[in-house]
């Protein structure tokens, strides 16, 4: 008897514990008065196309409300109710979300935004959301570092699962940066994969004990790329697409700082020319080795059969001259059996009317290449004027994706999905000083719409993210190696590569820039 | 008659514990009043510029990146703790708090009995206090500076670790060793080498009672150290060697230090019951309070860091954030042998309260280098401040994101981002630092009283006479440039205003750069009714000691030329004798002749 008397007490307790707890939960509204404005939210997912396969678009609802709901209705069927969290935040359950875009493919989203002021609903105007069928590579890599500055900061370059929202380190100088006794030169970047084989990967880890730390056949090694003829060491690689070659660009790179500009910072090229890395004989050979030009940005072709690069005539010797430096977009064939170089061909000439084309990007479906255009310059993350192009390579039309670029802010930086139906780009229409990604859906035709911000778990984490996403690239195959295999590679000593230079290459200095450049006599 | 005599005993041991009583409290009174005035008025600039160096915001991603690393969670806590720094005598009070826990837990773990051995027990929490407040230029470096409130808590929560093992132990014994095993391991992953470091108490307690258990004991701490180490470098992916005593700082000033200190606590928790029993027997209560109060003096006076000119750089930095120009020209009156850093600070005062001209000279000329191991230090104490200040703008930001990247984020140069913002007109980019000091403790208002100029960033402008200064005087043409000093820079415009212009000689001269400051002068004869005297005095000596006669083009005084004669005169008899001749002149103070011909060659690139 005293046990059941125990056991009822309990029972009741635990009863009203439940009844107390679930009458503080919030409940989604039953009725609610309609506002006629939009909600103010935050990323701005209002109106976009998201890829079928896309992490739930969490956003928060900008200002005071004493209590937040939103309502997702799919056209083909399908609801998902979330009530905000104190701070406003609407976090999407993964699975629902999962279910509610496969049952509309195609269709669209309807999100209701509620917020109570005052002991009363509102409800906001609708927006939607468009789901392509088209799914976008699972991951995106980039670098997080700072706008602008000269030395080493705490760099990283982080992988983020575009399904799932989560994000990982691949590799951060944090342990470097630290030490005040390396704190030294230690940038981590350029990171990037071979497209039809994005197991294989790369990024550099510069400064001293520094090198290309290449994953290749599930092996890491650190190389140095830099041979003897060369006046620099690689700095801007391209994979080709299925051959073990990585195209680099061999730069001499300055940057200056404006005293009273938009512009803050103006990264540029003294000098540049492109070499070729045979990943299995390991040996770097000439590509482009010009005395009056400078060739940068490489970046393959589909099939691998032509390598697009940047060119420019400007040459200067100070820095107030960047502004003279403009870029046309060439190619050259490649012989994959002779391992030979055809003659250069003019893709887009945007220097005669006094523009600046970089970043050439050709789709993976071969009918479209996207590049940054600007006013000068080759590094025009920081360039305010920057913006994306596309030029459809059929009918060599060139058009200003004015819907997908900022009025005002820098538009730069961009990369292909596997299936040519995604552009990410990084821009800074946010805030005018950090870099986030975006990601446009291309029709068949190139054309494209509002693009979408890059959903996070926390919907909070790019405004609460002091840093800058740099080199977007997607990736079909996660990063495998650890922290610590790296760490392992770059404690250990370099692998020198081979010079594949003719030998007559010799390295001179240039009278015209002042920089050492090789010359083939 | 026995009955009476113990009776008598009796009273006496009361009287003896009550006196005991009172005189613990007495100490416990004073050792807390001396480590407020030490920490609270003493070292109040430098506790404000240690929260000011620091960073906490109220949000996901900031706590996620900080308590993801070794000793993350005590990082995290040690940075919130370290806000309250902003009033200091409130962050003296919370870390004076921790100070009396310390002593208490080292009482309790020695076994201390007599007012002795208890007041040594103080001693380690001594040589805390002065770690926390030698930091010295180190503060600029990239440290890690919540370190000051960690090195303190963690080593709290350590001892606090080993009481609950030792009555857990009691109990059962090889239940308590792995359970002390257990959790001091997986602890290094919230708290570092602490977690660990309760082990090595725990040994070091158990020396005088049974070598065995304390062997047992090292063992255990050694494992644990080396488990835990792994575990949490693979866990955040960091080298084993920075995971093992994270989150101590890896700092070159502090390190031996440190771990002398802990070779202290250490020694005083093994030797608590031996110091009961010499130091009851040979030293009396008021003996050991004056031992005490002498020893803490002089362990303060002796180790701790006390650069006046750090001292001066942190006021003027101070009075700077609230443009208390009259009160960096009060804190400098005092300073006999000046930083860069200082001279730096005073320029910018003078010059907000249009004193350049009339006052730049009248200074000390001997320089004096910091002395530091970080190479750099000299532009991280005033430069984003100086360009500020000075009108260069995106030369400030230039340098605020230099200093933010390579030396660490903090709440000074987030307001300095928001600040530069605003005067630009840039409301996005001002927007965003708002919203990000908003999630500050003590921040949040600063953010919220300038978040009124989002829609009209001219007020901001307009309602400040400095920023009005500071606004008006940006330069219309905009130049490239790297790192070069102010007055470099100045020299780089092709067209300037006539405040620049006068900036732009002024340091030119203040430089020693002569040729330049003629060469400058010779451009800016409309600039001038008169010169001031600082000018007319160099051109009148250049006339002396040249052919080229330039009081033609720009007329000079009467009495300066005869100041200028007198100054010749007398300083052609100190030739070869710089020293001398600077003391024997010294009338002449204040004079640019006497700066240019004294002053330390080591101002350069202001």
């Amino acid at each position: 008897m005293m046990r059941m008397n125990k056991l009822l007490k309990y029972v009741v307790a635990s009863v009203m514990c439940s009844m107390a707890l679930s009458s503080c939960t919030p409940h989604f509204p039953e009725s609610s008065y309609d506002t006629q404005t939009r909600p103010d939210i935050s990323p701005d997912f209002q109106n976009v196309t998201v890829p079928v396969n896309i992490s739930p678009t969490n956003f928060y609802l900008k200002g005071d409300w004493e209590a937040t709901a939103l309502k997702i209705s799919g056209e083909k069927g399908e609801t998902i109710e979330v009530i905000g969290d104190s701070k406003n935040n609407f976090v999407i359950d993964v699975p629902s979300w999962k279910k509610l875009l496969a049952n509309n493919v195609g269709g669209t989203l309807s999100f209701d935004v509620y917020a109570k002021k005052e002991g009363r609903w509102l409800h906001f105007e609708p927006f939607n959301e468009t789901v392509s069928p088209d799914s976008i590579d699972r991951y995106l890599t980039y670098r997080l570092i700072e706008p602008s500055y000269m030395g080493t900061g705490l760099i990283g370059i982080f992988q983020s699962d575009l399904e799932t929202g989560e994000t990982q380190s691949i590799f951060e100088n944090k342990f470097f940066h630290r030490d005040p006794h390396v704190r030294t030169q230690k940038c981590v970047n350029c990171h990037t994969a071979q497209r039809n084989h994005p197991e294989n990967k790369m990024f550099y880890f510069r400064g001293p004990n520094g090198g290309l730390i290449l994953t290749y056949n599930g092996q890491v090694k650190k190389i140095n790329t830099r041979t003897k003829e060369m006046f620099a060491g690689t700095v801007y690689p391209a994979w080709h697409p299925n051959l073990p070659y990585i195209a680099f660009s061999s730069n001499v790179i300055k940057q200056c700082f404006s005293s009273n500009d938009k512009n803050k910072v103006e990264p540029f090229d003294f000098y540049s020319d492109l070499v070729l890395y045979d990943i299995e004989k390991n040996t770097i050979s000439p590509i482009q080795n010009t005395r009056l030009k400078q060739e940068t940005n490489p970046n393959w072709s589909p099939d691998g059969k032509y390598l697009y690069y940047n060119v420019s005539d400007s040459v200067f010797t100070v820095c107030n001259n960047y502004r003279h430096l403009l870029y046309d977009i060439y190619r050259i064939p490649f012989n994959v059996d002779s391992l030979s170089w055809g003659e250069p061909e003019l893709v887009y000439a945007a220097a005669k009317d006094k523009r600046s084309a970089t970043y050439p990007r050709v789709s993976p479906d071969g009918k479209f290449l996207a590049f940054t255009g600007a006013l000068y310059g080759t590094s025009t993350q920081t360039n305010r004027t920057a913006d994306l192009f596309i030029m459809n390579l059929e009918t060599k039309e060139v058009r200003n994706m004015s819907e997908v670029n900022s009025p005002t802010e820098s538009d730069s930086y961009h990369d292909w999905s596997s299936e040519s139906r995604w552009l990410v780009v990084s821009s800074r229409r946010g805030d005018g000083n950090y870099s986030r990604p975006y990601f446009a859906h291309i029709d068949e035709e190139g054309k494209s719409g509002k693009p979408l911000p890059m959903p996070h778990s926390y919907p909070r984490y790019d405004d609460d993210l002091l840093k800058n996403y740099n080199v977007v690239e997607f990736s079909s195959a996660p990063v495998v190696k650890t922290y610590a295999d790296f760490l392992s590679v770059i404690q250990k000593d370099e692998i020198k590569a081979n010079s594949g230079f003719p030998e007559n290459t010799s390295v001179e200095p240039d009278g015209i820039t002042g920089a050492t450049s090789p010359r083939t006599r | 008659m026995v009955k009476n005599e113990t009776d008598k005993t009796s009273v006496f041991a009361k009287i003896n514990e009550f006196s005991s009583i009172a005189t613990l409290r007495l100490l416990i009174c004073m050792f807390v009043l001396f480590a407020l005035l030490f920490l609270g008025a003493y070292n109040a600039e430098y506790l404000y510029k240690l929260q000011n160096q620091s960073l906490f915001l109220k949000n996901e991603l900031f706590a996620n990146e900080i308590i993801c690393q070794t000793g993350g969670l005590l990082i995290y806590v040690s940075r919130y703790i370290l806000q309250y720094c902003y009033y200091p005598l409130l962050g003296a009070f919370l870390i004076v708090c921790g100070y009396l826990l310390l002593t208490k837990m080292l009482i309790v773990l020695s076994k201390a009995t007599t007012l002795a051995s208890k007041s040594l027990c103080a001693l380690p929490v001594l040589f805390v206090m002065i770690s926390q407040t030698s930091l010295g230029y180190a503060l600029y470096d990239n440290c890690e500076i919540s370190f000051v409130i960690s090195f303190e808590l963690g080593l709290l929560i350590s001892l606090v670790l080993t009481w609950i093992y030792k009555r857990v132990m009691r109990l059962n014994t090889k239940f308590g060793l792995i359970l002390a095993f257990g959790a001091s391991t997986l602890l290094h992953l919230a708290i570092g080498v602490y977690g660990p470091f309760s082990l090595l108490v725990l040994a070091v307690g158990a020396v005088r009672k049974n070598v065995r258990i304390a062997f047992l004991d090292f063992a255990l701490f050694v494992m644990a150290l080396f488990l835990g180490a792994s575990l949490t470098s693979e866990i955040y992916g960091d080298f084993l060697s920075a995971s093992l005593f994270a989150p101590f700082i890896n700092y070159y000033y502090l390190r031996p230090f440190l771990f002398g200190l802990i070779a202290v606590v250490t020694v005083l928790c093994m030797a608590g019951g031996l110091l009961n029993s010499l130091l009851e027997k040979k030293l009396s209560t008021n003996v050991s309070l004056l031992l005490f109060a002498v020893f803490s003096f002089a362990v303060c006076y002796f180790a701790s860091y006390r650069n006046a000119n750090f001292r001066t750089e942190l006021k003027l930095q101070h009075l700077t954030e609230t443009q208390d120009w009259d009160g960096v020209l009060e804190e400098v009156k005092s300073v006999e042998r000046p930083t860069q850093g200082i001279a730096a600070y005073r320029i910018l005062a003078l010059d907000h309260k249009d004193l350049l001209a009339k006052e730049l000279f009248n200074f000390p000329v001997r320089f004096e280098k910091i002395d530091s191991e970080y190479k750099d230090i000299w532009i991280g104490t005033y430069y984003p401040d100086y360009f500020f200040y000075m009108s260069q703008v995106d030369l400030s930001l230039m340098w605020s994101m230099e200093l933010w990247t390579a030396t660490g984020r903090n709440f000074s140069l987030m307001k300095r981002f928001l600040q530069a913002a605003l005067i630009k007109g840039e409301t996005a980019t001002a927007k965003k630092y708002i919203d990000l000091l908003k999630q500050t403790t003590f921040h949040a208002s600063w953010a919220k009283d300038h978040e009124q100029y989002l829609s009209n960033p001219h007020k901001y402008v307009e309602n400040n006479k400095t920023f009005l200064k500071v606004a008006r005087c940006q330069p219309r043409q905009n130049i490239n440039v790297t790192t070069s000093g102010l007055t470099e820079i100045l020299r780089s415009y092709n067209n300037l205003d006539s405040e620049n212009f006068q900036r732009r000689l002024l340091l030119g001269l203040y430089e020693n750069n002569v040729d330049k400051f003629l060469e400058d002068l010779m451009k800016a004869r409309g600039l001038y009714a008169q010169l001031p005297e600082c000018m007319q005095e160099v051109i009148i000596l250049y006339a002396m000691k040249t052919n080229r006669d330039l009081t033609k083009v720009f007329p000079v005084s009467r009495a300066v030329y005869e100041r200028v004669v007198s100054f010749e005169g007398a300083a052609s008899n100190f030739v070869d004798k710089p020293e001398e001749g600077a003391v024997a002149l010294k009338k002449y103070q204040g004079s640019s002749l006497y700066h240019l011909l004294f002053g330390n060659p080591t101002v350069e690139s202001l």
